[in-house]
């Protein structure tokens, strides 16, 4: 199988840059791992073989598919070719045609995931490749060394190493390393310098996740460090570009990194890649979004807030749903001696901690608590719930809650059971009012279906009335509080 | 979206012994917590502890069917902060007889006229349209400017870069973001470059910058261009020898007379501009403890902790201006082991 007979076969085109590319330079160096043209079947890394591979997936993958080279074991690399458009644009503006590569898994997956996108352009991915792979052997020498020489200078003589220090850090997921790098803050730019760069695919991961990862850590260690966020490659002496695998995760997510400077990310980036990287729900994103756009805060200080889990997403969500005290809050509060001020958003930051809790809870599979045979417990599995805060009522929705009995019931009461539906609208309260007994009816006449509640702390419990149904909190408003001044104290000391 | 509102709870006379005592004892711990270090949170649970059981308590009288009232919420202003000017200070339990510097709904008047107790409940939950404060539009501070250093050490570039935000904030000294940023200056570098600046050519303004630390808190402005400063160090006066902070390195408690600041109340976790306040209140208590008439040379052998060396020096400048030719402070850094070197004096002699 050629790739003319592929694309005759199936009425497709493979852009002109590509091919050219394939059969150039780039082509000899990408030859040990790309899929040939004109191989048999019964020949590994041959086109046939591939295409092969790709139909007897569990999922097969679309006639516009061409495969172009393994991602790993389990996932393939292609390039979503485009159909023959008779009416099309002439030749010449073919030239510069791209097309999109993405990851095609051969086993069992969620289809979330499958298909996502590992680059917006085949040639640049192809050529990233090939650098990235030139690279490893070497790179991974260079950090083993260099985590060698930390070991001894920090690890062994009990030294905390400072901000401009050369640091490792390795990322890992289940036991498997994803990551590797090592980085500095260099006081010659004001900025981060990150000297070695190593990512890679994994099947267990979703696309690129590693990249995001690494991302994500370098940005919190830039704003941590307090300089002007641009992020520097190599070393001062001989820098490098940025990496070829971030750069390829900036184009998937339509992010041109490098730009301006072939060497660094720079702080105007560096904004754009945090944004990116924090993982955010759309309602959270938008929030969030309105609040940069009226200056109340600054991209780099939600994501911070967000990756360095000051506040987990639906807690703080919940804070920028219902309370006007957001930059109050994320600067660490209100002073304690203005206490209406202070009650104001302790009653927030108690809501939205009490609404995290019980969304962990929900949203945590016990499965070895619910398997009869051999337990395989994943450590970062998660049912999926998804929640939408109603912010005119200061009351939050999850979907997708199972079955069955609620934890958290009150004493002597039954528990409050989830029917298929999977609506539960929770009432988070941790000083709750006569209004709020009366909210929770309102809703539970507005939506039969639904489960509703007030959930309040385990010492509120007496302050219901008779009839309100209520999710008790395991802890007291103390401990909440005691939680709360945890959090905001990192917020207010988290950079120093 | 939700707004806040104030709920007032009259508390039921079986309940009011109580509170009275909580509030009693929550009054007590401000007065306590005005008398401790800045940033030390200790009173600070405390009196929340406390008012979270007021709360609870008002709570559960209007459970019990207790009356109260509900009153109009407060707004934000442009940067986004509430605009309450009514702020209470203090623990929020209305006593009757007590007078208020704010407005209080009429029924709640009543009730303190007839002898009752009320506590205020803040809470953010009332059905109405959440304030987000700013401004649509504005947008967010631009990213920082990229900078390259005109020098190869980093030593260099740490004292170029920091030299470099000075003169721009000075330049820009009308912009409230204009300030000094001490945090990640080495100590050398810190006080050498805080010196050149506090020196004033004649016929300069002096300007008074904010210190503004990583974590976002502030110190006191500092003095800039504040003193006409010399390097003349006088031979016969007296000498003192202190380290800036006890038992960073107790090595040299053989060769100095003193700590000037105990570690313990400076090193603790808290804002970096309460460990400033610290360090200029302790430093300007003990600089006019000295005896102005018996001039002394101080040197101070310091190692690096940013919010002590800024809180230090501007104790130094303010002393020099009110006491001119009354001290003399001669730094000497850290270098490793029992090596010092000496910096440049604070004179004005």
């Amino acid at each position: 199988m050629t790739y003319e007979e592929f694309c005759s076969e199936r009425g497709l085109r493979i852009p002109r840059r590509l091919l050219t590319a394939i059969s150039n330079d780039l082509g000899t160096h990408i030859a040990p791992i790309i899929y040939c043209s004109g191989g048999s079947s019964d020949q590994p890394n041959s086109l046939a073989w591939a295409l092969e591979m790709l139909q007897d997936s569990v999922t097969p993958a679309p006639p516009t598919h061409l495969p172009l080279i393994p991602v790993d074991d389990a996932s393939i690399a292609c390039a979503v070719c485009p159909f023959v458009d008779q009416n099309g644009p002439d030749l010449e503006s073919l030239e510069d045609e791209t097309c999109e590569v993405v990851r095609w898994h051969l086993g069992q997956i969620d289809q979330r995931f499958q298909g996502a996108t590992l680059d917006s352009d085949a040639v640049e991915y192809l050529d990233s490749v090939v650098r990235e792979l030139d690279a490893r052997s070497s790179g991974l020498e260079k950090v083993k060394r260099r985590a060698q020489s930390y070991y001894q200078k920090f690890v062994t003589n009990g030294v905390r190493p400072r901000a401009e220090d050369l640091r490792p850090v390795q990322l890992a997921c289940q036991n498997v390393i994803v990551g590797l790098a090592t980085l500095c803050q260099d006081p010659t730019f004001d900025g981060l310098r990150v000297l070695d760069y190593l990512t890679c695919e994994v099947p267990h991961l979703a696309t690129h996740e590693a990249n995001r990862a690494m991302a994500a850590l370098l940005l919190c260690d830039a704003y941590q460090n307090g300089g002007t966020m641009e992020i520097r490659f190599g070393s001062r002496y001989r820098e490098e570009p940025v990496p070829p695998a971030l750069g390829r995760y900036g184009r998937s997510a339509g992010l041109d990194l490098g730009v301006d400077d072939l060497h660094a990310i720079t702080p105007v980036e560096a904004r754009e890649l945090f944004l990116t990287v924090t993982p955010m729900p759309d309602d959270l994103r938008a929030r969030g979004h309105d609040l940069i756009d009226r200056g109340v805060i600054t991209p780099e200080r939600l994501c911070f807030t967000l990756m360095s889990q000051a506040w987990y997403a639906v807690e703080l969500d919940y804070i920028i749903a219902t309370s006007s005290r957001v930059t109050s809050i994320l600067e660490g509060g209100a002073p304690f001696d203005l206490r209406r001020e202070r009650l104001a958003e302790a009653e927030v930051c108690r809501a939205a901690l009490m609404t995290g809790m019980l969304l962990r809870r929900l949203d945590s599979p016990d499965a070895a608590s619910q398997s009869s045979g051999n337990v395989r417990a994943f450590e970062d599995g998660s049912i999926g719930i998804t929640w939408a805060i109603r912010e005119d009522l200061g009351a939050v929705a999850m979907t997708a809650v199972p079955e069955g009995a609620l934890p958290w019931a009150a004493p002597e009461h039954d528990p409050l059971v989830m029917t298929r539906d999977g609506l539960l609208i929770v009432v988070p309260r941790a000083l709750p009012t006569p209004n709020d007994h009366q909210l929770v009816q309102t809703l539970k006449a507005d939506y039969p279906t639904a489960i509703v509640a007030l959930l309040v702390p385990s010492d509120m419990f007496d302050a219901i009335a008779a009839g309100v149904p209520v999710l008790l909190c395991p802890d007291r408003l103390g401990e909440l509080d005691t939680e709360i001044e945890g959090r905001l104290s990192k917020l207010r000391v988290g950079r120093a | 979206m939700t707004v806040e509102s104030s709920v007032y709870v009259r508390i039921p006379e079986a309940a009011t012994r109580h509170i009275v005592e909580l509030d009693a004892r929550a009054k007590a711990s401000l007065r306590r917590s005005a008398k401790l270090p800045p940033g030390d949170r200790t009173e600070v649970i405390r009196f929340e502890a406390l008012h979270a059981a007021i709360d609870q308590l008002a709570v559960a009288a209007m459970a019990n069917g207790e009356p109260h009232l509900e009153s109009a919420h407060p707004t934000v202003d442009s940067s986004g902060r509430l605009n309450d000017s009514k702020s209470l200070v203090g623990p929020s339990v209305l006593l009757p007889g007590a007078e208020f510097p704010f407005e209080l709904p009429d029924g709640v008047l009543r009730w303190l006229r007839e002898g009752n107790l009320v506590v205020e409940l803040r809470l953010p939950h009332a059905p109405g349209e959440t304030m987000l404060g700013g401004e649509a539009g504005r947008g967010p501070p631009k990213p920082a400017s990229r900078w390259r250093n005109a020098t190869e050490t980093p030593r260099d570039a740490v004292r170029e870069r920091f030299e470099y935000l000075i003169s721009q904030a000075l330049d820009d000294s009308g912009n409230e973001e204009a300030s000094i940023l001490p945090s990640g200056v080495t100590n050398p570098v810190l006080t050498e470059a805080l010196r050149r600046n506090a020196h004033a050519e004649a016929g300069v303004r002096r300007i008074d910058l904010p210190v503004r630390y990583r974590d976002g808190s502030r110190g006191l402005e500092f003095p800039l261009r504040a003193l006409t400063l010399t390097r003349r160090v006088p031979e016969h006066w007296r000498q003192l020898r202190f380290t800036l902070m006890s038992i960073r390195h107790v090595d040299m408690d053989a060769i100095v007379d003193g700590a000037w600041l105990r570690n313990a109340r400076v090193s603790q976790r808290r804002q970096a501009g309460h460990t400033d306040q610290v360090a200029f209140e302790t430093s300007s208590r003990q600089l006019c403890s000295l005896d102005p008439n018996i001039p002394t040379v101080i040197s101070m052998y310091q190692t690096g902790l940013q919010p002590a060396i800024v809180g230090f020096y501007r104790a130094v400048v303010y002393h020099l201006i009110k006491y001119p030719k009354s001290i003399v402070v001669v730094p000497y850094y850290f270098q490793g082991g029992m090596q010092f070197d000496r910096g440049t004096a604070w004179t004005t002699m």
